[in-house]
Parts: C-alpha cells; structure tokens; sequence
C-alpha cells in the first residue's frame, strides 16, 4: 500500500521537481531521460539482446535519483504497452483470422480440428514467450528501481510490495490490451478446441475402460452389471487421465489463457464444452429406452470422464502455481471465479465438488425435459418403463420442476389421447396406467388432480364411459386383450393385491413424507380446489385411490353399481351351465370398495342362480320317481331333460323387458308341465316363463354334416317353423312366431347370414323366406353378408346374443386364413379385391366364403396387426 | 367374365385344376374346393334354458304389516323367496312368516290379523 501511495502520484506533480533543478542538472536530464528512452526501445523491442541492460539501469537510477521515479515508471508501461500490442496481442490474434467464418469452426473435419488445435497452441506459446520476455524487462526495472531506493534510503519493507503492484498492474496491461482487440469469434474457438479435445478424452476413457471389462468379464451381462463394473475401472480410469498427455495439453492451454487475462473465457469454454458432451451422452445413453434405468450409468459417466478431466486439469494448474513464474502467483483482475486449488488429497476440493453438483444437476434436468416429452409413450408402456419413471422421479427430486411435467403432459394428452378417434377403452386404460406411473413420482397425488382431469372430463362427455369402466373393473379380459399387461385378471382384481401390498409395505410411508412436501412446495400448478374431492380427506396424508379416481369419472358409486348391475343381469341371463365362480369372486371385491349393502340387490342375483341350479336338479329328480309317458313321439323326443331353467327374484334384478313369443308348441308343453312341478316343490309359489329370453342349443342336421348353433329363443322358434313348412312370407311367420314384421325381418338374417335361409323379393313386395336346399351360388350369398352389418347394427340396442354373433364371424373368417396364406405364398402379393374374388370363387363349399369386401378387409388387418401379413400400396404380403 | 380371366391369369401362375369330378385348383401346396350346399334334413333342440321370475302366489302384492313387497322380503332378511316364506292366516290373510310372528308375540294374549283384526289363526 505505501508503494502505491508513493508512485501514484501524478506526474504533473513530479514534474515540478524541474524547477529546482539549475540548467546543467537539465541538460544532464534530459540527457539522461534520452538515453533512458532510447533503451528502454532497444530493451522491449529487441530480440532478447540485453546488451543495453546496463545502460538502461544507470540512466533509470540518475533520472530517480532526481526524483522523477514515477515518470520513469510511466514511461516504460507506455512503451511496455505499445510493444505488446505491436509484438503481442496483434500477432497473437493474425492467427485466428482463417477462423473468423464461424461456419468453417462447425466443420467436424479431423484435419481442421488438428489444425486449429495447432494454430491455438502456437499462437499461445508465441504470445507467451513474448510475455515472459516484457517479464523480464518488467523485473529488470524493477531491479534497477530497487538498488536506487536502497542507494538512496531506509525504506525496503515495501519493495516486494512494489514489485506486486508493478507486476499486476503489467498483467492488467495485458489483459486489457488483449479484450479491446478481442476479436468476437475467439470465444468460439475456445469452445470448439475443448469439445474436441473432451471427445478424443471420452473415446480414450471409453476404449481404456471397455479394454479392462473385457478382461474382467466375459459373460456378457450387460447394463445391470454396468455399475458395478464402473467403480472398478474408475481405478484404471483415474491413473490414465492422470498422465495423460492430453490432460496435460489441455492445462498448458489453459494456463497460458489464465495468464493472459482469460480465467473466465477459459473455464466459460471448457464448461460449455462439458455441458454440451454431457449433453450428447445423456441423450444417446437414455433415447427412447424405457425399459432400463439410465441414471447411474450418467451419473458414472459423469465420474469417469469430466470430472476426472477436471480433476487432473485443476490438479495440474495447481502444480503448476508454485513452480512457475511470479505472474501465475497473482490472480488476474480479470478472474470473476476463484482459482481451483487441488490439494492433492483423496478429498476431493470444494471446487471439484462444485463442479459435480453443476454437472448432475444439467444432466437431471437433461433427462428429466427428455422423459418429460416422451412421457405419454413411458405412460403406453407402463409397466414395462417404470426405470424410467423411477429416474424420473429421481429427477424431478433434484431439479423441483414438475410443473413442467403437467403442462407438457396435459399439452400431449390433449393432442394424442383425447381425440374422437380414440377408443373409451384406449382413454381409460391411459388414464389408469397414468395413475399408476404417477403415483410413484407423486404419491400425495397431488397433481394427478391436474393431470387427471382433462381425461375425467373429456370421458363424461362420451356415452360408453360408464360401461366401459365397469367392464374394465370386472372383467377379466379387461376389454383390452391385446394390451400390455392383461393377465387376464379384472382391474380390481390388481387393486386389490395391489392394496395387500402397500400394507404390506406400510415403513414407505416416513420415508416419503419429505417427498410429499416437496410436491406441494413445488406447485404453481395448485390443483383446482373444487376438484379436490372433500371425500377423499386430508389431501396430504391420502393415498392415491385408483378405484376413487375411476368412479370419479363417474360422479358416484351408485350409477357404477347400477351399471354393473345391469351387465351383472345381462350376463347372468345369457347362462346355460350356472357357473358363476368368477362372478362370485367379483362380487366379493365389489362389496369389499363399495360396501355390502350397495352389492345386496347383485348378491340376490347370483343366489338366484344358485338356487336355480338346486331347484331345476330337483325338478328333474321328481321326473325320475315317476316316470313321464314321452309326451311328443317323433323322431327327436323332446323331454323335460331338455329343459333347464333359471329362476330369477324380479324385484331385485333391473327391468326385465318381457317381449311376446311363440314358442314351438312341444316346449311350450314343457314350459308348463316344468312350472307345474315347481308349483308342487314351492307351494305357493309360481313360475312366471319370460319365454323370449334364454338360450337354446340348436343342432340342424344336413345330408352330410350337422351344425350347432346357441341361439335365442326367437331365432329357435324362427328356424322351428322351417321344419313343417320350407317357405314362408314374412308377414306369415312373424304372425306365426308372434313378433312385429319389422323384428322378423331384422333377426331373420342370422339364419340368411349363416347360409340355412334364402330371401326373395316377390313382384307384389312381400319378402319369401326359404330353406336353402340347393348349391349356393356365390353371387347370390352376396345379399346375405351385405345385410349382415345390419343385424349387428340393429343388435346393438342391447339384446342378447350381439357379441357371439361377432365373435363367431371372427372365428368363421379364421378358416379362411390358411386359403389367404396359400394364394399369397404363391402369387407374392395380392390386392384386396382380387384375394376377395379369388376366395368367393373357390370356397363355396364347407365353409361358404359369404364375406363382404369389408369384414375382409377388418380380418386381413387383423393379419397384419399380428404381423402375419403386411400391407404395402394397396398389396397384401406374407411377412417375413 | 373376369373371374374368368383371372382363371386363366391363376392357371398362368401355377394352379391346377382338381380334376376327378371336383371343381376347384390346387395352388401353392393349398386345394380349394368348391362344394354343394345340403340339404336341411332334421332340426334337434338339445337344450332350452328358459328363464322364468317366480312369485307367491297371494292375493295382495304387499305385506300388511312391513309394506314390503311379498316377493321381496321382510326388513329383517336379506334374502327373497324360502327363506322368507309367506303365511296365511285362516282369515285368508297373508303375511311374511317374520312380520306376523312379531305381531303375534307382541299381541298377548290373543293376537288379531292386522287386516280385517279377527282372530288370528295360523292356516292349516
Ligand atoms: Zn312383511
Ligand atoms: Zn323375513
Ligand atoms: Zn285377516
């Protein structure tokens, strides 16, 4: 500090000294000052001659001698100045002219690369040796100013204090010489040289690393082992980078740039270098692989590579502070970061800890932005991708964004899920894997609500939802079949093992609750207070409550009851073998969410059933005591044997419709003698018959084969009369069945669909019905199938027998299949019309090819989706 | 006409005819034959499950004492049908079996039918 007191003082006021002086002392001075002048030029501007050392000494101790110290001073940083902007810094920056098209640094050229890593460290070394040259002037005068002041005086305790001020304030010469001719692109070179160089030292890393795994493992075990593996090699690893010559390229670099005023600008491109191959690896580690955490292996990565960098490139920069120049020993003016100082401990420095918390950081929130885009497609492959879910979480822990998770996946859900071409099915099996994968990064639930809603609202809006849901709670399929996942078991089969586990697993919960409160620190996206539903309690200590979340959608368990009760009776009324086992075990479960009074009316149901099973085995028991005389002699006896019933408590099933029918007399004869013996058993109570619903085996026996078929009690009766009469008009039959013509004329075409039935047209209008007897001309069978979309249409209003009719036209187009495979073994590729033409001319036997272009058309996609064919520009191909 | 030149445009590619009185081509190792339709000779019906709800077979639909319906059951079963039976008294009344045992035990000594308040008599 004294020293500076002493040479800031401003040369005006030197100058006065003059004064004093008489006219030979002058002309001595100036003198002097000349030859000051004139070798302090010679001296900086000569090529390492020191010849005039001597000469400059003499003349800067006359000129102090008379107290014009600070002018001397002055002087030699002027010329100091001048010479390193001649001899320095625009020389150092004419070699980065060739760079100054950015394009050409884009370049991943090996040889341009090579050349500007070249160019980079001979222009440093040059810049630098003339550096270290002003240096040593620099001292030289610092010599000279030193003998003077001891000649002349007492005071040395500030001359190593002096020293440092001259010595940094060169360096804050050189520093500002160098950024005002900064020419913009350098930043950018800086940049591209150590990406280059961090990419050959991730490929040494790698190559050094995978060299030692090959030695140590053979099997192949892959990305579980990896870690573990790691830590071995982290060893091998760690003593390569530690001599490495590279490392030490790369610290020569960065200590010339340090020196030169570029502390910051150095460690700026070698961050931004970092970041960016941190970057690249995290992308190509992670991709679009779920199925696998990638976390670690990142985390690793970031051990084994930049953070070893660093660490030998601090370690070396330290190493080198105390062995080297004076100037490394000062910090640059222009250093906003505190120098790294590696204490050569295991421990690593608090600057290499920073630098690890820096870089995981950018990695989490690297893979987080990555899962978060990609969360829809995690979502579809749920459970397979819980890994990365997991990471996920781990993430969004770190990072606190998850208010980007909800806006981007609501955004996607929005584009990609809740749109008119996507199934009930489809919404609500996201819906619940939805649930399912964000309970696990969430599991206060807390935006579920968010992302939930759009969904919950988007499902009351279609017709189906209702049905669907309970369809997907209870039954086994799931609706789904082809899904992921489906094991056959209902979803509430799976939230109920689901709940035993996490009672099971109750210790979870201390452990979460830090996470619970990060969730709800982290909002902005505070869930919509009225749809926190009241019912569901404290919203910070619930769990998430899948089935909740489902009859949400709903509004309430009633109407899912209902509808359950509804499709319970449907399914029940359809039963010809009273088994009802997985009825039971859903019924269970049910009353288990909702309570056994709400299941009480369902309950009843399937006692009927029970109590069905017992009274028809008793019925038919009373038979056997007393044997019938055969009421109906004919070819096919007909006897109470052949009669099954259930027997159904009204009050508690929904509303039945009770259609008129006219059955075939002889079971019709049944019916009564059946409600006759039930009367006897249950005195006093009756049958009452609901003669349309149930269902009959029906065997039609031709010349040479003999087709069953379970069909309804009007499609019975229907193909009944065709037994006494081959022809009928509608009008006629639906007189003698006792149905609306309409009805008739709708339910006939199962039997005109399944090739036992012809239809024609008479000129005065009236439909014919007959019973096919002759060869069946393909062109004619085209009528049948093209209104056999409509008897599937026209069933869709909820009566029986819809979905086995589907299902068997899937099962009859089946047999086709090996005809398929046939032609287009031989033929290569066929279009859809020609495979169509060829099967309707060849396959008029057993079974009738009596298919529209269209159920075709449904079935080949079928194939294709099973990836047995495949569809290219309108040609069906086998796949290979 | 054109399943004609398509005929033709199989054989071409390597079909055959059948041959021996059957109508149809062997391609690629596949025969596809044509064939009649039968004739319909006899119909069986090896099973008709019907459905039928049962009843009691009483005068009123509601019992007097619980109003329930009779072919519910009484507020104290959960179950319809045998296990909550109907009786009848010998005034022709009906009652679920639970509902009038109640009444009767709460009416000593002599209970009445709730309806038309004669005596009450189990029927024989
Ligand atoms: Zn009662
Ligand atoms: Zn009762
Ligand atoms: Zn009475």
């Amino acid at each position: 500090m004294a020293a500076t007191e002493d040479s800031s003082a401003s040369p005006m006021c030197n100058l006065a000294i003059l004064d004093s002086l008489n006219e030979t002392a002058i002309a001595e001075m100036t003198n002097s000052w000349n030859a000051f002048c004139l070798a302090t030029e010679a001296l900086l501007g000569g090529d390492g001659d020191l010849s005039f050392a001597s000469d400059f000494v003499s003349n800067v101790q006359s000129i102090c001698s008379a107290g014009l110290r600070s002018l001397v001073v002055e002087h030699f940083f002027c010329s100091l100045e001048e010479t390193f902007e001649k001899n320095g810094s625009s020389r150092f920056w004419k070699h980065f002219d060739g760079y100054s098209d950015f394009a050409v640094l884009e370049m991943d050229d090996p040889d341009q690369q090579g050349e500007m890593q070249d160019v980079l460290h001979k222009a440093l070394e040059e810049i630098s040796s003339e550096k270290q040259y002003q240096e040593k002037c620099l001292l030289m005068l610092v010599h000279a100013l030193e003998m003077c002041r001891e000649s002349k005086s007492k005071e040395q305790t500030y001359s190593d204090a002096e020293r440092n001020y001259l010595f940094s304030k060169y360096h804050l010469t050189v520093a500002s010489v160098l950024m005002a001719s900064l020419p913009r692109h350098f930043p950018d070179i800086l940049h591209w040289y150590f990406k280059g160089r961090l990419e050959e030292l991730s490929e040494i890393m790698a190559t050094g690393c995978k060299d030692d795994n090959e030695l140590q493992v053979d099997d192949g075990m892959d990305l579980d082992s990896k870690t573990g593996e790691m830590d071995i090699d982290t060893q091998n690893c760690r003593t390569i980078l530690g001599n490495n010559k590279l490392v030490r390229n790369i610290g020569v670099v960065v200590r010339d740039l340090r020196s030169l005023g570029f502390t910051s600008m150095a460690e700026d491109a070698y961050a931004s270098a970092i970041f960016s191959l941190l970057k690249a690896k995290v992308h190509e580690v992670a991709g679009d692989e779920f199925r696998f955490s990638v976390l670690e292996s990142i985390k690793g990565w970031i051990q084994d590579v930049p953070l070893q960098f660093l660490h030998a490139l601090l370690a070396y920069l330290g190493d080198s502070k105390s062995c080297d120049s004076p100037s490394s020993g000062l910090k640059s003016p222009l250093a906003s970061h505190p120098s790294f100082r590696f204490n050569g401990t295991r421990t690593p420095s608090e600057g290499l800890v920073r630098w690890q918390l820096r870089l995981e950081y950018f990695a989490y929130e690297t893979l987080q932005d990555l899962r978060i885009a990609k969360l829809f497609e995690i979502i579809v492959d749920y459970p397979d991708s819980s890994p990365a879910i997991e990471d996920l979480k781990q993430c969004l822990e770190y990072t606190g964004q998850h208010s980007k998770l909800v806006d981007s996946f609501i955004a996607s859900l929005k584009y990609r899920l809740l749109t008119a071409g996507a199934s009930t099915n489809d919404i609500l099996h996201q819906y619940v894997s939805t649930i399912k994968a964000l309970r696990t990064i969430d599991p206060a639930g807390v935006f579920l609500e968010a992302v939930g809603e759009p969904i919950r609202e988007y499902l009351r809006g279609r017709k189906d939802t209702i049905k669907c849901i309970v369809t997907m709670l209870t039954d086994g399929a799931g609706g789904n079949p082809s899904g992921p996942g489906s094991t056959g078991d209902s979803l509430l089969e799976e939230l109920n093992r689901d709940e035993e586990n996490q009672e099971n697993s109750n210790l979870d919960d201390d452990v979460n609750t830090d996470d619970k409160q990060a969730w709800i620190n982290a909002q902005s996206w505070e869930p919509d207070p009225v749809e926190a539903d009241p019912l569901k309690g404290g919203r910070y200590r619930r769990k998430v409550d899948i089935l909740g979340m489902i009859v949400g959608i709903i509004g309430s368990k009633d109407q899912l009851v209902n509808e359950y009760r509804v499709m319970l009776a449907e399914k029940l009324l359809n039963k010809s073998d009273y088994d009802i086992d997985s009825e039971i075990r859903t019924l269970e479960l049910l009353k288990i969410h909702f309570g056994e009074s709400s299941m009480q009316k369902c309950e009843i149901m399937l006692n009927d059933l029970i109590d069905s099973k017992r009274t028809n085995t008793n019925i038919k028991a009373t038979i056997k005591k007393q044997p019938q005389p055969v009421a109906d002699v004919g070819e096919h006896e007909l006897s109470l044997d052949n009669l099954n019933s259930t027997i159904i408590s009204s009050n508690f099933w929904p509303p039945i419709q009770d259609e008129a029918l006219n059955i075939p007399g002889r079971v019709d004869q049944l019916l009564s003698d059946y409600a006759k013996r039930f009367n006897e058993i249950k005195t006093p109570r009756k049958l009452l018959w609901k003669k349309n619903l149930g269902t009959v085996k029906l065997e039609l026996q031709f010349e040479d084969r003999t087709l069953l078929f379970t069909v309804t009690p009007l499609h019975a009766s229907i193909i009944s009369q065709f037994e006494d009469q081959t022809s009928w008009t509608s009008k006629n039959l639906a007189a003698a069945v006792g149905v609306p013509v309409d009805v008739l004329n709708r339910r006939i075409y199962f039997w005109i669909n399944k090739g036992i039935l012809a239809e024609s047209v008479q000129d005065s209008g009236d439909h014919i019905f007959n019973l096919v007897e002759a060869l069946v001309e393909s062109g004619k069978t085209g009528v049948g199938s093209g209104s056999c979309e409509e008897l599937l249409v026209g069933d869709e209003d909820g009566e029986r027998s819809v979905a086995s009719v589907e299902d068997q036209l899937r099962k009859e187009m089946t047999v086709y299949e090996k005809f398929i495979t046939g032609m287009l073994t031989n033929f290569g590729s066929m279009a859809l019309d020609r495979i169509h033409n060829t099967l309707k001319m060849f396959c008029i036997g057993d079974p009738a090819y009596d298919k529209s272009l269209q159920q075709l058309q449904s079935f080949l996609s079928g194939l294709v989706a099973e990836e047995k064919l495949e569809l290219r520009d309108g040609m069906y191909f086998l796949k290979k | 006409m054109e399943w004609e030149s398509d005929e033709k445009e199989l054989k071409a590619t390597g079909a055959e005819a059948l041959g021996g009185g059957r109508r149809g081509l062997r391609i690629g190792g596949w025969e596809i034959e044509s064939r009649n339709h039968s004739i319909l000779t006899s119909f069986v019906l090896q099973e008709w499950h019907a459905v039928a709800s049962w009843t009691w077979d009483a005068q009123d639909e509601t019992c007097g004492i619980c109003r329930m319906d009779f072919d519910g059951c009484c507020p104290d079963c959960k179950l319809p049908g045998d296990d909550c039976p109907l009786i009848w008294g010998s005034c022709n009344h009906a009652f679920h079996l639970h509902c009038i045992l109640k009444w009767v035990n709460s009416q000593t000594p002599q209970a009445h039918c709730p309806m038309c308040r004669r005596e009450w008599q189990f029927k024989g």
